[in-house]
């Protein structure tokens, strides 16, 4: 028994291990890699458009990505987290297996075109027919100022002035 | 030679009209002209709410909400500690979870904020979460789905029609319904965004959840049913990765150090997985 719990043990951690070292995406253009994640970092490096690379973390608006022996960070929208697009139905592939390691959800594995996706295609929404009571059946999860201002409070969430952000 | 004399006559005509005194022109004409170009009489609050409940109804026939209040009253905390940073945060928000695989978010006017089950599972931490919801909580704030179902031929029926007693307001509540099945403006879109990620760092959050969210979006195939309503009713994620990403720039890379809150978001999931039984009948909804 206390070997199958250690074998449990550390068949998760590997899992879970695999699962971060192996979170990939692929370049969508040609990025000019930073030292740090600011546009005017030291430079660290160019990959071209569509090369496979390993996501090492993620900061704000960037991601610390390594191939062909550089590392540097890109930019959110210049890489496709993910596998090639053809060989997957959703994104996410390896962020679904660390969700079944952390969760047990599986991810894409269950979100998939095939699985039966019922309500809110343009058709459906269209001959929807009312349904009154489950909105008043959403009256029971609202929620108060006082309630939701300590459920922030409580993870540490600090309130910020910040100005709207312009058109540029 | 005739021609060009009616022409000359014509400019004549013409001069003279344009040149003269208002009070020479056909009144009936004029009143026409003005009604046309009268603004619309300002939607009150309360119709507001109203017509939005009745959408909100309308996407309810189309998609149940899941069965697990615990996981609807996170979402309600969340959405609602980001609506009181907007500028209507006394609007009776809700927010519900939609029992369905598709991956889309939707907002009605006067604050019925919905997110699909298909994409929550697709979220990484509550910074996310937040980001989605302040997204949807800008198109209320800004009026994008009232003014929608106000323009175009909508335009009459929503004036004169707007409260549920007057005859026409069914079919307006089915147009603007259609709305969500057609989608917003994309400067909508790029200015919920904008706004979106204001509202996170206000309230708080990491402001980078909603471009997180913008690129699992960006990677997901196309072709993949799951996404085909929001892709048909968006710009494309990249586009908006890109825009939001360019604005935040120098903006808002000073709030990306805080809180994501990965914890609390995982093991709210975790637990609403552990006792998911699959989507729910239709109409079935508690």
């Amino acid at each position: 028994m206390k070997r199958l719990i250690i074998l449990a043990f550390t068949l998760g951690f590997a899992v879970t291990g695999a699962a971060y070292a192996k979170d990939t995406g692929t370049t969508r253009v040609a990025v000019d890699l930073m030292a740090t994640p600011y546009r005017d970092a030291k430079p660290a490096g160019k990959l071209p458009s569509n090369t496979k690379v390993d996501i090492l973390e993620r900061h704000g608006g960037w991601m610390r990505i390594s191939a062909q022996g550089k590392s540097g960070w890109a930019r959110l929208h210049q890489v496709r987290a993910g596998e090639s697009p053809e060989a997957k139905n959703t994104g996410g592939g390896l962020t679904a297996l660390k969700n079944v390691s952390q969760t047990g959800r599986s991810g894409s594995q269950g979100i998939v075109a095939t699985t039966g996706i019922r309500g809110l295609s343009a058709e459906e929404l269209k001959s929807a027919k009312p349904n009154p009571k489950a909105v008043e059946s959403m009256e029971a999860s609202r929620t108060n100022d006082t309630t939701s201002r300590d459920f922030a409070r409580s993870v540490g969430l600090q309130e910020k002035d910040v100005p709207f952000l312009s058109k540029e | 030679m005739k021609i060009s004399k009616i022409a000359l006559l014509l400019f004549t005509a013409l001069t003279l009209t344009t040149s003269l005194p208002a009070t020479a022109f056909d009144f009936d004409k004029l009143r026409g002209v003005g009604e046309k170009l009268k603004p619309l009489k300002p939607t009150s609050e309360s119709d507001e709410i109203t017509l939005g409940k009745d959408v909100a109804a309308n996407l309810l026939g189309a998609a149940p909400l899941v069965n697990d209040p615990a996981l609807q009253s996170y979402v309600n905390k969340v959405g609602l500690w980001i609506a009181l940073h907007t500028s209507r945060p006394n609007l009776p928000w809700r927010f519900g979870v939609l029992d369905t695989n598709s991956v889309n978010a939707f907002a009605t006017p006067g604050g019925y904020v919905f997110i699909t089950r298909g994409m929550l599972m697709r979220m990484r931490d509550e910074s996310e979460l937040a980001g989605v919801l302040a997204h949807e909580i800008s198109h209320v704030v800004e009026k994008h789905a009232l003014n929608t179902m106000r323009k175009g031929k909508l335009v009459d029926m929503a004036s004169d029609a707007l409260s549920r007693n007057k005859p026409g307001y069914a079919k307006l509540v089915s147009a603007g319904t259609e709305i969500y099945a057609r989608g917003l403006d994309k400067e909508d879109e790029f200015a919920a965004d904008r706004m979106g990620v204001v509202l996170a760092a206000r309230a708080g959050y990491d402001p980078y959840g909603l471009p997180a969210t913008l690129q699992t979006l960006s990677s997901i195939n196309p072709k993949d049913d799951a996404v085909s309503l929001m892709f048909k009713t968006h710009p494309d994620s990249e586009k908006r990765l890109e825009l939001v990403s360019n604005a935040m720039e120098g903006h808002l890379d000073q709030y990306a150090d805080q809180p994501k809150v990965e914890n609390r978001f995982m093991s709210i999931i975790k637990s609403h997985n552990s006792t998911y039984k699959g989507i729910s009948p239709l109409g079935a909804g508690k």
